[in-house]
């Protein structure tokens, strides 16, 4: 008999879910986290779409620790000391809230134990335990064996879990983008003040230009109630050979990014509170990802379920979403006895017929993201075309069309291809 | 023969945030733990336990008051000695403790020891607090000799021979039981449970009581500040021999060269 | 008010009547092995010696003091480790209210008011205790009164069953300090160019008796030291004498690992640099002109 009925590797938010409902069909669960607590290593996802956890927990908001529900939505090109942003005020159908993660994962993993989970934090799994080829549980650090009829690999990004079982393919710093984050706490009347929000309500914003030089990334701004959490994303695995080559270009993009007159005036007098950098997984890998096999299923961020816009990463509805099927199809090999991949393949098989599609959907904004004149050529053509309609120096002016065309051709794209690009982003929304 | 070991739910210090600025202390959000140094006296414990047959029961008098996120925290912070190798642990919880005074704290205490433990082991500190005067008060609540400082104990028929440390020297004495002992994080390293022995750990027997203050307390905290700091910022001008000149004259006259 | 203090140390006992003084008359107890350097003390209303007792004897001082205290309303303690074991059994015995490591002390409506560092250094409690009360005093708070000539008077040692029975007593070997209880420290940065040229910082550090600690660029990212040494908000927090930061730019991550240092010494080419806002004294110079020049300085001096 095995230790368990099922181990989940990772107390995020898709291991917790996971963790949740097989808890509370009364499997036994233990769920084994490698940070200290939930949620403690953990950065970004500072944003959360609603809908999947929706259909666990209905108007979760109302209790779980989430910050503000986002109704600003706005898109800024920086360009030297200059910048423009385009701010969208909405209240849309599917709501998305900030959120801290710290509290966050915490909240979802007591919600896992309450269901009767075992959760054990500050504890690091090695790797699958695998006999004749099937999953048959985990190795812990210091060689330790437990089994379990089902291992669930929720471990994030980098998922040892999911090379090691063979699902995918060992993964080279190509795949990856870095994220810093920091958190700067401002009082929350200062928060509201500045960017235009009443209480509750948060604004998220995304930021493209010249401070990344040209590669391809960017910076963001989440409010939280008493904090906004700031970050910046860069594709800079390939550019630089060295870890320290890499963090070190963060920190300098990072302070660069929030000393920008349009950005500092938002963080005035703000008291830096955590700082943090992680590896972002690249949405291309994940083809050729398994998502089964025997006695094991991989969810989340694991299994790629993760989008990488270039400035912002978009994953976590996803990471529920994925674990809610993972347990479903898990709940039944159990009841049936039979937890071959064979069994596990229903897991897919209610992926395929909902989340999936929503999934490719994301992805696409995602090649229109690839372009990388988007964060050199584009935030300077826009600021330079608003700066030429703005300003009055008693000169001739020239006509627009002309303007425009001069600054195209100095970027040497074609009006053309810039059209182009506009209706590809049109056609990815 | 049965040992206890004192845990205190510390406040975890390094995770503890102050505002220099506003002076504000955020108790409430740091998490807490049992002290670095009780896991050396659990790991002390657990190596004794054997050689004077009995068991080693945790006592943790949970300082965090009672509400439900100090109380979880209190039952891990449980856990992981108990994944130790501890035969189980009594918990007194309940509003007043937080206020600490430990007169008060190691009245309750003696009660759950008295008649029942021939050795008692703790931190020379708790993690938040490090006065280490818990120890010391209950050992003479209890009547009971006093070692502190420990770095190392070997059982002798019916006493105990302790190598102490103090500043210039060390020191090896030699006790009877019952005794109370604290420790020193030198004595030994701490084992790192297995995943099973957490998993167990969590079944092990706990029990939890209420904490009434038996008596007055005799100390209050009037008030937390936050240390201030303000710095000179004295630019010290001149050629390189100028200025390590001037800049040694400056550290002499601070008394700290 | 009447106050009673006895230390271990001599040294430290003359500080504690420099403290109890602040409070009333003081009475000093002086074991047998102490007697010879009576004459030192001055500032004490009297000396009450004991010649039958030795300081080694901590049974027979908790049972000495706790005898004594009666006559007294604050007994004042050192805060060396044999000192504080004394705290809290004495104060038990007498169902007195106790604290250790106190810096500042006074009377308030017939409350003793102390205050002392509380969670690890970030705070200070202010605590209001009843009469009697123990306490043990911060080392180095209290200078030695130099005039006053006490009487003395002697007392009589308990006779007691001693249950702890001292068998060995032998000197420490010598260890390393680790960073965050280092007196003096010197924190290298970025401004170094190669890991060999960190000797500069540590010739300095050998001079002053200090230890080297690193920001984080040169400890985790370019490894050229130990991450143990790496000094910051998620490194090591320290809090020495005396910390000369030199060619660290003074990042807030590092900052706050550093503002517990009791004077802040910045050596860096940069005169923006923020470190020097958080530093006492500033010297803008290139680490490696200045860094030998006052290594050598300080040779000089420490050598002569």
């Amino acid at each position: 008999m095995a230790d368990f009925d099922v181990i989940v590797v990772g107390a995020g938010p898709a291991g917790s879910v996971a963790s949740y409902l097989l808890a509370k069909r009364g499997h036994t669960v233990l769920t084994v986290e490698r940070g200290k607590r939930p949620g403690a290593k953990n950065m970004f996802g500072g944003r959360l779409y609603s809908w999947s956890l929706e259909r666990i927990f209905p108007e979760f908001w109302k209790e779980a620790p989430v910050e503000r529900e986002v109704t600003k939505e706005v898109l800024g090109f920086l360009h030297g000391e200059r910048g423009v942003e385009i701010r969208l005020s909405t209240r849309p159908k599917g709501r998305s809230f900030t959120l801290l993660r710290a509290k966050f994962d915490q909240w979802l993993a007591e919600k896992a134990e309450d269901a009767g989970a075992e959760v054990i934090s500050g504890f690091k799994v090695e790797r699958p335990l695998i006999r004749d080829g099937r999953v048959v549980g985990i190795v812990a650090e210091g060689d330790e064996e437990m089994e379990a009829e089902v291992v669930i690999a929720a471990d994030g990004a980098l998922s040892f879990m999911a090379e090691k079982a063979g699902l995918r393919p060992k993964l080279s710093k190509e795949d990856f983008a870095v994220g810093a984050k920091e958190v700067i706490e401002l009082p929350k009347e200062v928060i509201e003040d500045r960017f235009g929000l009443s209480e509750d309500e948060g604004a998220a914003q995304l930021y493209v230009g010249d401070l990344t030089e040209g590669v391809i990334g960017g910076g963001f701004i989440y409010t939280n109630k008493e904090s906004v959490s700031l970050g910046v994303v860069m594709r800079i695995g390939s550019l630089a050979s060295k870890v320290s080559e890499i963090s070190t270009a963060m920190w300098e993009v990072t302070e660069k990014f929030k000393s920008h007159p349009m950005i500092r005036r938002y963080l005035e007098g703000g008291k830096l509170v955590e700082y943090s950098a992680h590896i972002i997984p690249e949405t291309q890998f994940m083809r050729g990802v398994k998502l089964y096999t025997d006695g094991m299923v991989v969810v989340g961020d694991a299994a790629g379920f993760c989008v990488n816009y270039g400035v912002t990463v978009r994953g976590m509805d996803f990471a529920i979403e994925s674990a809610r099927a993972a347990a479903e199809a898990v709940h039944h090999a159990l009841e049936s006895g039979d937890t071959s991949a064979r069994s596990l393949s229903k897991y897919q098989e209610i992926l395929s017929s909902g989340m999936l599609r929503e999934f490719e959907t994301a992805k696409k904004a995602v090649d229109l993201m690839e372009d990388e004149r988007l964060y050199s050529s584009i935030p300077k053509i826009a600021v330079e075309t608003l700066e030429h309609l703005f300003l009055v120096d008693g000169k001739p002016k020239e006509n627009l069309y002309s303007f425009l065309r001069k600054e195209f051709s100095e970027e040497g794209i074609s009006l053309l291809s810039a059209l182009l690009l506009g209706w590809k982003a049109l056609r990815s929304m | 023969m049965d040992i206890a070991v004192l845990v205190k739910q510390s406040l975890d210090v390094q995770e503890l945030r102050v505002d220099q600025d506003t002076g504000k202390i955020y108790i409430e959000d740091a998490p807490t733990k049992a002290g670095d140094i009780e896991l050396n006296a659990t790991e002390e414990a657990v190596r004794l336990k054997e050689k004077l047959g009995g068991k080693a029961i945790a006592i943790m008098l949970s300082t965090g008051g009672a509400s439900g996120k100090r109380q979880k925290e209190a039952r891990e912070a449980l856990t992981r000695v108990l994944a130790m190798g501890l035969d189980g642990a009594v918990l007194i919880m309940g509003e007043g403790a937080e206020k600490g005074d430990t007169y008060v704290i190691a009245k309750a205490l003696a009660e759950e020891i008295r008649d029942k433990f021939g050795l008692v082991l703790a931190a020379e500190g708790s993690e938040d607090n490090f006065s280490g005067l818990l120890p010391a008060r209950l050992a003479a609540e209890l009547g009971w000799p006093y070692v502190a400082y420990a770095t190392a104990i070997e059982v002798e028929g019916d006493h105990v021979k302790v190598t102490r440390s103090l500043e210039d020297f060390e020191e090896v004495v030699r006790v009877k039981f019952p005794a109370v002992i604290s420790v020193t994080q030198e004595i030994n390293k701490p084992r790192v449970p297995k995943l099973v022995e957490i998993v167990k750990a969590k079944k092990k027997p706990l029990d939890q009581k209420d904490f009434s203050p038996p008596v007055e307390p005799k100390l209050t905290i009037r008030e937390l500040k936050v240390p201030k700091v303000e710095r000179k910022q004295i630019v010290i001008e001149g050629d390189v021999e100028e200025a390590a000149e001037k800049l040694i004259q400056a550290l002499k006259e601070e008394g700290v060269l | 008010m009447k106050v009673l203090a006895f230390s271990h140390s001599m040294d430290l006992a003359l500080e504690l009547v420099s403290a109890g003084r602040e409070l009333g008359d003081v009475s000093l107890l002086v074991t047998s092995d102490q007697e010879g350097r009576i004459n030192e003390v001055k500032g004490a209303k009297e000396v009450l010696l004991c010649k039958g007792l030795d300081s080694g004897d901590q049974e027979g001082l908790v049972e000495l003091i706790s005898g004594l205290a009666s006559d007294y309303e604050v007994v004042l303690l050192a805060s060396d480790r044999r000192g504080r074991e004394l705290v809290g059994q004495v104060a038990h015995r007498l169902g007195a209210s106790s604290a250790v490591d106190v810096s500042s002390l006074s009377v308030e409506d017939g409350k003793l008011v102390v205050e002392r560092m509380t969670f690890g250094g970030k705070a200070i409690a202010v605590e209001e205790m009843s009469l009697p009360a123990v306490i043990s005093v911060q080392k180095g708070k209290f200078k030695p009164p130099e005039e006053g000539e006490p009487s003395v008077r002697e007392v009589s040692a308990p006779s007691i069953e001693r249950r702890v029975e001292v068998i060995e007593r032998k000197e420490k070997p010598k260890v390393g300090v680790p960073l965050d209880k280092a007196e003096i420290v010197v924190a290298v940065g970025r401004g170094f160019r190669k890991k060999e040229d960190l000797k500069l910082a540590y010739e300095l550090a050998d001079v002053l008796g200090g230890v080297v600690g690193a920001t984080r660029p040169v400890a985790a990212d370019l490894k050229w030291m130990e991450e143990e040494v790496w000094i910051g908000i998620s490194g090591v927090r320290i809090a020495p004498k005396l910390l000369i930061v030199v060619g660290a730019s003074g990042q807030q991550q590092f900052a706050a690992g550093i503002m517990d240092s009791k004077v802040v010494v910045a050596v860096n080419t940069d005169s923006k640099a923020p470190i020097f806002e958080q530093a006492d004294y500033g010297v803008v110079m290139d680490l490696y002109e200045f860094l030998p020049v006052l290594t050598k300085k300080l040779k000089e001096i420490k050598g002569g």
